[in-house]
């Protein structure tokens, strides 16, 4: 009993020092293929073991949110001071228009950092990696542009999750209006 | 007693280990609130501007239509919440501001919304847009193309 009263602190020290954040989901045991604004092939998660990744979800035709998105995405990259162990992505769920190219422009049009990258894929890979992190959107309403071409719009869901070294997602965020300060502190905790 | 200490010790350290840093929502890192601007965007592609315009008459007005230089087609839109909790967005035929009121086209709102870009809008560019109101007619305005990051 003695004995046991004595290995308490440390049992307990060492109970809550291996307690971070719970796992929202594992992503590890479904690799998706996929190609970034370049073009290149990346295979998510796989690619990104190692390292922290933030990731929130977008379409370029959206002008609103999504750049809400983006933004936010941006102060947290800088205020972490651009860290080489924290990837960030941005990956679209409309794919037939957000092609290479298309999110190329997009990460021009906001001058950003080289470890911060655009995502894309074939429809069905998009759409099975949107149900994996539980990622909805459906076209909302269309128009006619003036030059006769026809557009769409999304009602989508609206997040930011980090994904853990392991390839695993610890935190979610509304994305749009989550104080940026709220993930930048969660970055920080887990990040030691 | 050697125990006690132990046992307080490792008490103090868990509690060290184990709490989440408290998340102060006033550590704003926004320093600075621009409320008249337009976003970067890409030739072809989107973008969003934003303003507040005060109806100074002593009537109501109605905001009808709006136009930009650098788009070929422009509205006013509204970003909203869904009633199974998606973002989503619907154009706004007219905008009612009463009298003295000030009508406020922010992020996350209504805004005005630029369609398929003349050409590619950076940070340091501006541009007009027209307001077309019942009352008060035509309002012209110049923004600034702000990066926002």
């Amino acid at each position: 009993m003695k004995y046991l009263i004595k290995i308490l602190p440390v049992l307990l020290l060492l109970m809550a020092c291996k307690s971070g954040p719970e796992v929202i989901d594992d992503l590890t045991d479904r690799p998706f293929e996929v190609v970034n604004q370049n073009g290149e092939a990346v295979t998510f998660p796989d690619d990104y073991k190692g390292k922290y990744v933030i990731m929130g979800f977008i379409y370029t035709n959206c002008p609103d949110i999504c750049p809400l998105v983006t933004q936010n995405m941006i102060k947290v990259q800088k205020a972490l001071g651009n860290p080489d162990d924290v990837q960030f992505l941005g990956v679209t769920f409309d794919p037939k228009r957000d092609t290479p190219s298309v999110l190329k422009q997009y990460k021009n049009v906001f001058d950003l950092e080289q470890n911060f990258d655009f995502l894309t894929a074939d429809s069905a890979t998009v759409s099975e990696l949107m149900d994996s992190v539980r990622v909805r959107s459906q076209v909302s309403f269309t128009q006619e542009r003036d030059d006769g071409k026809e557009i769409y719009f999304m009602n989508h869901s609206d997040k930011i999750m980090v994904i853990n070294k392991e390839g695993q997602v610890i935190f979610e965020y509304g994305g749009s209006m989550t104080p940026v300060n709220y993930i930048v502190e969660d970055l920080k905790t887990v990040r030691g | 007693m050697k125990t006690t200490l132990l046992i307080i010790l490792g008490f103090l350290m868990s509690l060290a280990c184990g709490e989440s840093p408290k998340k102060d929502s006033n550590t704003l890192l926004e320093t600075q609130e621009v409320t008249n601007w337009a976003r970067p965007g890409a030739q072809s592609q989107m973008s969003g501007a934003y303003l507040v315009y005060k109806n100074t008459l002593n009537i109501a007005d109605t905001l009808v239509s709006v136009n930009s230089n650098v788009a070929k087609m422009t509205q006013i839109h509204e970003s909203y919440t869904t009633e199974d909790g998606l973002a989503g967005m619907r154009e706004m035929k007219q905008v009612i501001i009463e009298s003295q009121e000030e009508l406020t086209l922010e992020r996350g709102g209504l805004h005005i919304m630029l369609m398929n870009l003349k050409s590619d809008l950076s940070t340091g560019d501006s541009i007009y847009v027209q307001l077309t109101f019942t009352q008060a007619g035509e309002v012209n305005l110049s923004l600034p193309v702000l990066g926002s990051n």
